[in-house]
């Protein structure tokens, strides 16, 4: 027992002699390094994806890529799984995280968000020979999500029993699971929705099964950074660029809630 | 929106089939220092040394790759220490193949004969020569097979790897089909190359196994 509590104290002792060195704010350890470190999922179109020629593109890189540059320092991308979004940020692996965030209460005890800069909505897309315009319609229909993505979460909470959830292991698959026809219809981003429409006009938008807003992640105990991202957000809201960002990459643009 | 999988994707993924290669290769060459030693520490005459090899077996065995890796990166990011990825990884990686392999090679050691090490001591070897020139040169040729089992395991689980930021072959392939939303083609490409890795490797093995079998028979 008593050697328990010496290694506790030990452990406090030395827990408390690190943090002195975590004292300076992250945001001029950000500028005195040059670069802004950013935490992105590429592969979830649109947010974060590859272009033709194998470099990373997407709604939030194309954001993280203006924060840089208003903050004067080089843009580090790295790819970041969704389920380490978190355990990035507060091991300080990345200094941000502009990844598909969407804002939980559960999420926000763990970390900061910034004010929203989309508010993405879960759909539910099938064939138009199969309408549904409520959950309640989908009893007894095959239904795909991506594995522990929002759109899991929220149908896992949310479908009135006796709908068959499939869950797949990424939006392309899920997609793919759709287009042929192993499901009735999936529940994804409305943005994601809108480009398979493109790929096949047979599939609509069928209804709205939630919104969530989405924003930057933001280690805890850093006000600075958490203020100088929403500094940036409210200039590029007001310059134009933020909306011009969501038009091109989502094809709508929107007034953005704020905290 | 969605590009069409083309020749670009493709060199897209066999450039992360590089890192597929280099992080099986420093799971490999690790495992197998820590693992020679976890497997002598194994089969040593002292107690005490077989039970640290023990608990070290049952500590890493018991624990998912993953978490491992996780550890690794994270944990030590925790604690203030600034692991980069490669190191992390490298760290991890290793971890798991030593017990595994150590664990491979403690059997082979073991499936040696007793009369082998009678034999040994009757000409007057000692246990570090009995060992280097009697038991480990048998225990080779039995330890090839589960030791190329577990290679190939070891190149399909760095896939884990992106946990830590890598983009390797698994990770290239979901970002590949989310550009070009065709995760089937995709997804056989990817298959297409694992494939061609592991039975490089098998076919390295059979090689090898084959040019023991003409030493020991001649």
């Amino acid at each position: 027992m008593r050697l328990l509590k010496t290694l506790m104290v030990g452990a406090v002792v030395l827990l408390a002699a690190i943090a002195p060195a975590q004292a300076q704010s992250l945001l001029d350890e950000i500028i005195q390094r040059g670069t802004l470190n950013v935490g992105v999922s590429l592969g979830t179109p649109p947010f974060g994806l590859i272009d033709s020629s194998m470099q990373p593109d997407g709604f939030d890189v194309e954001l993280a890529r203006m924060l840089a540059r208003d903050l004067g320092v080089q843009i580090n991308i790295v790819d970041t799984v969704a389920a380490n979004r978190i355990p990035s940020l507060t091991s300080g692996t990345v200094d941000i995280v502009i990844s598909s965030f969407s804002i939980t209460a559960e999420r926000a005890k763990t970390i900061n968000f910034s004010n929203t800069v989309y508010v993405d909505q879960q759909v539910y897309v099938s064939r138009s020979d199969k309408p549904a315009t409520a959950l309640a319609d989908l009893v007894g229909q095959n239904v795909g999500v991506t594995r522990s993505s929002t759109n899991d979460i929220i149908m896992t909470a949310k479908a009135v029993e006796g709908t068959n959830l499939q869950r797949y292991d990424d939006d392309a698959s899920t997609s793919q699971a759709l287009l042929a026809g192993q499901v009735d219809g999936i529940v994804t981003s409305g943005a994601l929705a809108r480009a398979i429409a493109e790929r096949d006009p047979g599939l609509v938008t069928q209804f709205v099964v939630a919104s969530a807003p989405m924003s930057i992640g933001v280690r805890r105990g850093d006000p600075d950074l958490l203020h100088w991202v929403n500094t940036a957000i409210f200039l590029l809201t007001n310059n134009g660029e933020l909306p011009a960002l969501q038009e091109k990459w989502m094809g709508v643009s929107m007034d953005l809630p704020r905290f | 929106m969605f590009q069409t999988f083309s020749v670009a994707h493709v060199g897209y993924l066999l450039q992360a089939a590089l890192w597929t290669l280099a992080l099986s290769g420093i799971a490999l060459v690790g495992g197998s220092i820590g693992g020679a030693l976890i497997a002598l520490l194994r089969v040593s005459l002292y107690a005490p040394l077989r039970w640290i090899a023990q608990v070290y077996i049952y500590v890493v065995q018991g624990t998912p790759l993953l978490v491992l890796l996780f550890i690794a990166y994270f944990g030590t990011k925790y604690l203030g220490i600034d692991t980069p990825p490669i190191v992390a990884a490298a760290a991890g990686l290793t971890l798991y193949a030593s017990a595994f392999l150590g664990e491979i090679w403690r059997g082979s050691v073991q499936s040696v004969g007793r009369g082998q090490w009678e034999g040994s001591e009757a000409l007057g070897l000692n246990w570090p020569q009995s060992m280097r020139y009697v038991i480990i040169p048998q225990a080779i040729r039995v330890s090839i097979p589960p030791t190329v089992g577990f290679s190939v395991q070891v190149v399909k689980n760095s896939a884990l790897a992106s946990i830590v930021g890598f983009i390797e072959l698994t990770r290239a392939g979901q970002i590949v089909a989310g550009a070009t939303f065709q995760p089937l083609q995709v997804y056989l490409t990817v298959a297409a190359i694992y494939f061609v890795i592991c039975s490089a490797l098998s076919y390295a093995s059979r090689a090898f196994d084959r040019r023991m079998s003409a030493t020991a028979a001649s």
